[in-house]
């Protein structure tokens, strides 16, 4: 088989596979669950990892057998599932409808207007990493947003020190 | 002010006369020129010191002298031996300059400008405001270099308290550097920043090698400050970034040699090699990993005598920069490597895996093992990014969502094009898989702290992202501005997270308040935004630096557990203090003690002669001066009796304990001047205050919790106040009511029987 076919039908595997199980994680719990580490990980090895192992088995042997490479594009859509679900995960409501809609018209354009190979295998490229991001932040979110009102804090040290820190120095 | 100015007009004579004589010398690209003369810089700042410190004279004047010198010949050799090479060298220089601008600036690259220049700023006001607080700066990277500078000579310090001090210090002396300079601590916290700077240097370089536009190459090497692990340690004095640092310069050297054969960036490699080895243990691993691509460009050359001299070169130039620490290591302790070859204790560690044999071990201790074990454990590694949030780990989204695909897709085709006997793509992003097969061979139950080790592979993450923009930039160039929004806004986020960090703490509003409100004592008081024992600490700490800022300085005796027996702060933060327990045969007796035990555990480890906090408790000499449930501080009452220091004190209880001063204010009326008040309450520092200042005559005696009673006994008093506690033997009488944090008290007068 051409080594290009097999890379790419790697990179398809590992972009649904996440996607979908992701999908399901976040539609079956809920945030608070999601967001306790331990819980969350043993949750996934119990349950969704074998789904996420066996989708990507069953995908992998449809695309080696049906291999035709505009397919691609397609899992480039079902990878807005992905999406969907972060989106949803950070309680985007509508929004998330909205964006992707949007994400998909993107996508449609974009393989219309240039239909080959090195499109495709970068868009797939930049899903995984849309996916690997989403989940990472889904982690994270918190952590990073808990951040805030210290952060203020730090800001407002800074401006007290510009404000009347130059004159206690004069 | 005028020190700052000279230290920085010496760091930037030393730099640029490398740069300007790299360059001259063998007409060297700017841009290596800068990337190679940064680093030799760097080695000429910690080798200088090394070097006098081994020869028992590390001082000021030496070391500035010896640098001065140095760079005076640097450019003395350039003026006289490259004149004619220098004026039309700087006229391409500027007008070069002034291209790449135009080239490099785009929106992205403005943004993480303002960020980074935030961050400085930022980082700058906590090295001058907050002290040195990185939890292993204090257990065994700084108490080295404060003693060598106060002996004026490299020393070991005693191994029984951290085996860690016998580690290499090489990346250690770089915060020698201000801490001889000003003789203070104060900004020996802006090290990192200044290598994290230079990291961006490096990674620029090795992007331009790989081809990536100037553009890209200088947005993904900004990054590199942004990464959350880069940001906690940017204010530490871990050695990790300058490790990592270190490692990718010594790439680009070795990548610079590999696409040219030209044997300075050998040389440069060998030297690099050098120092590293000097810093960390685990350089042994990372170096041997960019073997495979000299190797590869000796085997292009087909001549084994020139591959065999040239290797040589290198072997030879890696020896002596580091080989003091190893022999020094064998000469003391019979191992070259101590304490990285034994098991137990606190020797984990890369190294320690491999010299026990890894396989035996994989099902029990180290992390592969876990892992193999069961394999969800690998998704801790990229979801959970152990760490995040300290200067542990935590490598960020743009490393686990964008980095990590991206070197895992070029890995994949440098796997296909050594199929093609092209295999230096496979050499250079198989770094990584060193990287991570290093680390994976820590003890599994270390494993959140050890992250950092292998820093250096966000560096290839950031080069794959650079690499994936410049593809993009022909197939899908619209998808590229969306990614860098992405990379702004994850830098922005991991900035804004930086505040809340306990690992160390980057909190400078409480600090800047008290400065403004005349109220700062030390900054050792801000160990309080810190997490374990160091609040607890701070208290002995705080008061110490206090009070000896001025004058000799204090012999202070320590003991402690042993887990969190750190001795950093109490040098002081103008390295005033000396420790009792570390001098040989002292011929006095301490100054002031310090006892603290860990929350965990009552049993305190002693370093040199045993003195229990009993045995001070019962000499009179020996005064409490403040006091938590886990520390104790006394100083030697001959100390305190002078005026400077009792005013001194005063001054400290009153902007430390101000509620204590209104309480003890509010009672002294109830205190006859003939009785003494003897106390274990923080309302004691409120007494100990009035008394200090003239405002109450009855001597206050601050004692140890619940120890009133046994104080007592020892003194002939007849008349005793005391708070919450009645005496026995006499006879008590609420005199006042309290109201504190645990409920009501009485404020008791205790008259003979």
């Amino acid at each position: 088989m051409d080594s290009n076919v097999l890379k790419k039908g790697l990179i398809a595997w590992v972009t649904l596979g996440l996607s979908l199980t992701y999908f399901v994680w976040v539609e079956r719990f809920d945030s608070q669950t999601f967001q306790t580490v331990e819980t969350g990980v043993r949750i996934y090895g119990d349950t969704l990892f074998p789904c996420f192992v066996g989708a990507a088995v069953i995908l992998g042997i449809l695309l080696i057998l049906k291999m035709k490479w505009a397919s691609i594009g397609w899992i480039c859509y079902i990878s807005l599932l992905f999406y969907f679900g972060f989106l949803k995960s950070l309680n985007g409501g509508w929004v998330s409808f909205i964006l992707v809609v949007g994400f998909a018209g993107l996508i449609y354009v974009v393989l219309r207007k240039k239909n080959h190979f090195e499109v495709h295998s970068s868009l797939v490229l930049i899903h995984v990493m849309g996916t690997m991001s989403g989940l990472y932040m889904s982690f994270h979110i918190k952590d990073f947003l808990n951040g805030w009102i210290p952060f203020q804090e730090v800001i407002q040290g800074l401006w007290l020190l510009v404000t009347q820190g130059v004159f206690k120095m004069w | 002010m005028i020190e700052v100015f000279g230290f920085f007009f010496i760091n930037f004579f030393i730099f640029s006369s490398w740069i300007l004589f790299l360059w001259a010398f063998q007409k060297t690209s700017f841009r290596d020129s800068l990337v190679y003369g940064g680093m030799i810089g760097m080695i000429q700042i910690a080798f200088v010191p090394l070097l006098y410190g081994i020869l028992n004279r590390l001082t000021f004047s030496w070391v500035v002298g010896s640098h001065l010198t140095l760079s005076l010949i640097l450019v003395g050799w350039v003026m006289v031996g490259r004149r004619a090479r220098l004026g039309p060298g700087l006229r391409d220089f500027f007008s070069t300059l002034k291209i790449w601008l135009r080239k490099v600036f785009g929106w992205e690259n403005y943004l993480l400008l303002i960020l980074g220049f935030f961050v400085w700023v930022w980082v700058l006001i906590a090295a001058i405001f907050l002290p040195p607080r990185g939890i292993d700066d204090l257990v065994y990277h700084l108490p080295s270099l404060y003693h060598f500078v106060q002996n004026q000579g490299i020393e070991l310090l005693p191994l029984d308290l951290r085996r860690g001090f016998a580690m290499p210090l090489n990346g250690d002396l770089l915060f020698l550097w201000p801490l001889l300079f000003f003789g203070n601590d104060y900004l020996i916290d802006m090290v990192v920043f200044w290598v994290v700077l230079y990291g961006v240097g490096v990674l620029y370089s090795l992007g331009r090698q790989l081809d990536i536009a100037p553009r890209h190459s200088f947005f993904v090497a900004q990054l590199f400050i942004f990464l959350p692990v880069v940001l906690g340690q940017i204010g530490s004095n871990y050695n990790d970034v300058i490790t990592a640092v270190c490692f990718l310069s010594l790439l680009n050297a070795v990548f610079n040699f590999y696409r040219t054969g030209e044997k300075h960036h050998l040389i440069i490699a060998g030297i690099i090699t050098g120092y590293g080895l000097g810093v960390k243990y685990s350089m042994f691993i990372f170096s041997l990993a960019v073997q495979p691509i000299l190797w590869l460009r000796f085997w292009e050359e087909k001549s084994f005598k020139r591959a065999l001299v040239r290797y040589s070169t290198y072997i030879l130039l890696t020896i002596p920069i580091s080989l003091y620490w190893y022999v020094r290591n064998y000469l003391e302790t019979g191992h070259p490597f101590y304490p990285r070859i034994f098991g137990g204790g606190d020797q984990t560690g890369m190294v320690s895996g491999m010299v026990q044999g890894v396989a035996p071990k994989l099902k029990t201790d180290f992390a592969l093992g876990a892992f193999l074990e069961d394999p969800i454990n690998f998704l801790m590694y990229p979801f959970f990014d152990l760490g995040l949030g300290s200067l542990h780990g935590g490598f960020g989204v743009i490393f686990w969502g964008l980095g990590f695909p991206c070197v895992a897709y070029f890995l994949f085709q440098g796997v296909r094009k050594a199929f093609r006997k092209d295999c230096f793509p496979l050499f250079f992003w198989g770094q990584i898989l060193v990287g991570f097969y290093s680390v994976f061979l820590t003890i599994n139950k270390d494993f959140e702290f050890n992250q950092r080790y292998v820093l250096f592979v966000v560096g290839f993450g950031l080069l794959a992202v650079g690499n994936l923009f410049q593809n993009l930039r022909g197939n899908l160039p619209f998808t590229v501005p969306i990614l860098k929004l992405f990379c702004v806004g994850s830098s922005f986020l991991a900035v804004m997270h930086l505040a809340s960090y306990g690992w160390p703490s980057y909190q400078i509003k409480p600090a800047v308040e008290d400065w403004l409100a005349n109220q700062q004592t030390s900054e050792y008081k801000y160990y309080r935004q810190s997490p374990w024992d160091l609040p607890s600490l701070s208290m002995a700490w705080e008061p110490l630096d206090y009070l000896t800022r001025e004058g000799d300085g204090w012999n202070v005796y320590m003991a402690a557990t042993h887990g969190v027996f750190w001795v950093t702060p109490t040098y002081g933060s103008h390295l005033q203090n000396k420790i009792w327990n570390f001098e040989e045969n002292p011929q006095q007796d301490p100054d002031a003690y310090i006892f603290h035990y860990d929350s965990r555990s009552m049993e305190l480890f002693y370093l040199g002669k045993k003195i229990t906090p009993a045995e001070v408790l019962n000499d009179k000499r020996y005064e409490l001066v403040t006091q938590t449930p886990f520390t104790t501080f006394w100083v030697k009452r001959q100390l305190l009796d002078h005026p400077s220091m009792a005013a001194r004190l005063a001054d400290y209880y009153e902007k430390t304990f101000p509620p204590a001063i209104q309480t003890a204010t509010a009672l002294k009326h109830l205190v006859m001047d003939d009785g003494v008040i003897v106390t274990s309450s923080p309302l004691g520092y409120g007494f100990k205050y009035l008394f200090l200042t003239g405002k109450i005559r009855s001597p206050v005696y601050l004692v140890p919790r619940n120890q009133e009673e046994e104080f007592v006994k020892r003194a002939d008093f007849q008349t005793v106040y005391t708070v919450g506690n009645p005496l026995g033997g006499f006879h008590p009488r609420d005199i006042a009511e309290l109201m504190g944090p645990q409920g009501r008290i009485y404020f008791y007068e205790n008259i003979k029987k």
